[in-house]
């Protein structure tokens, strides 16, 4: 057997390296714009690549809903049939509230919250992991979208842009640990913070009356305090009460695909 | 100078295909991860290359190319420059440090070796998310038995590839 040690050059060069990777790891973490310069090159080298990726997994969506959707056709008609009818009754509701709504607003000359046009765009990756919740999105540069813009879906608030890149621009989720969110609770009437958990679910971790008795099924919208986030926005459900209070956010963020990119004028605000 | 001793069973050919194997690893990790976005365990298969070859084909695995895939895969995933350099780093020297007890064991001692190695990472990874207030979750551990079981069979393809390129 050949005895074989590690070279003098070897150790010196594991040296060197792991001395970078560390002293790369402590700075991007201090200062995060250098890291996103360097996230900036590969996100925009990448794109092509992740184009191509998403493309099979749209195949397989396509496909998982061919064989499921054939499967409960009839059981899936009969439902959506009964919400048909509980959503037009809603539909009815709706347009009287905001028949009332817009009266309101006029006689008290109110301005709108959200301000700017939205833009739609398709999320090319998904970037959902232990460290962090957040998204690409395809954009151009030259489409006025600036950090801090707010994001929405259908269903509701998704988050707010982070990095603006030349074709890209990275979507911190409200699902991120780094997320804090000023929302009140529908019902309770209390004011809070919500933050992300890193994981599908959002956490109450602060209220302004902890006295407040806070139930499942109570809805959670924005309170626009701090300029961020215009008021009113859905942001999810409470779910789980507790020693901790999670909130089930509307948005589905497993499946996200398109996103409403709203290019609000946010100068002075972050 | 070992290094290249130790690569003189080997076509040339390898010297590229070895990083090209790793490279497809990590946009394979990320397919994985884009097609299979509920998955709460991290699908981790850089290492499990760089372990194989700094073990069998050290020439083929240089640590400055291990650095840049890993850097490649902490932009990939978002997470901060260096995090993955790190542990891979860490594994490449492990691999060369054992080498010589482990390409003469038999098959479960290099997978041992890989696991106690890989532990190592998973902790010392958690302790650094620990660090930054980040959440640590017992997935962490489902991530590296994943891992393990990854390494037992891409390391049966890898033995293939490798007999295929050895000098007659």
């Amino acid at each position: 057997m050949q005895h074989q040690r590690i070279s003098k050059r070897y150790n010196i060069q594991f040296g060197i390296y792991a001395f970078f990777c560390a002293v790369f790891m402590v700075v991007s973490i201090q200062f995060p714009g250098i890291n996103a310069a360097f996230q900036s090159f590969v996100v925009e080298a990448s794109t092509p690549v992740l184009e191509a990726v998403k493309k099979p997994s749209e195949w397989v969506d396509v496909v998982e809903e061919s064989v499921t959707g054939h499967v409960s056709v009839y059981e899936e008609n009969k439902q959506l049939k009964q919400e048909l009818s509980d959503k037009q009754r809603l539909i009815r509701d709706l347009v009287i509230i905001q028949n009332e709504n817009q009266q309101l607003r006029s006689l008290v000359n109110m301005v709108d919250e959200i301000q700017g046009k939205p833009l739609a765009s398709r999320v090319i990756s998904d970037k959902k992991s232990a460290f962090s919740h957040t998204v690409i999105s395809q954009i151009s540069q030259a489409q006025g979208v600036e950090k801090g813009q707010v994001v929405l879906n259908e269903s509701g608030l998704v988050g707010r842009v982070l990095d603006v890149f030349q074709n890209t621009a990275r979507i911190l989720l409200i699902t991120d640990y780094a997320s804090r969110i000023p929302v009140k609770i529908i019902g309770a009437d209390v004011r809070g913070i919500v933050r992300g958990t890193n994981s599908y679910n959002l956490e109450l971790v602060f209220t302004e009356d902890e006295d407040v008795a806070i139930e499942e099924g109570m809805v959670v919208v924005t309170t626009g305090i701090e300029g961020t986030f215009p008021a009113g926005l859905p942001v999810g459900v409470i779910h789980s009460v507790g020693k901790l209070i999670y909130i089930k956010p509307d948005v589905d963020f497993s499946s996200l695909s398109v996103i409403s990119i709203q290019r609000q004028n946010i100068e002075g605000v972050l | 100078m070992a290094m290249k001793q130790a690569n003189r069973d080997y076509q040339p050919f390898l010297n590229v295909l070895v990083p090209f194997l790793l490279f497809v690893l990590v946009l394979l990790s990320y397919v994985i991860g884009e097609l299979f976005d509920g998955l709460v365990f991290k699908v981790w298969l850089l290492p499990i290359g760089v372990f194989y070859w700094a073990l069998f084909v050290p020439g083929a695995t240089p640590i400055f190319l291990a650095l840049l895939l890993a850097l490649l895969e902490d932009g990939l995933a978002g997470t901060p420059f260096g995090l993955h350099g790190l542990a891979i780093l860490f594994l490449h020297y492990m691999a060369f440090a054992q080498r010589q007890s482990l390409i003469y064991s038999p098959f479960a001692m290099v997978v041992t070796g890989f696991a106690i190695n890989m532990a190592v990472v998973t902790v010392a990874m958690g302790g650094v998310m620990w660090l930054l207030d980040l959440p640590v979750n017992l997935w962490m551990i489902v991530s590296w038995v994943f891992t393990v079981i990854m390494f037992v069979m891409l390391t049966i393809w890898f033995d293939m590839v490798r007999q295929k390129f050895m000098k007659d």
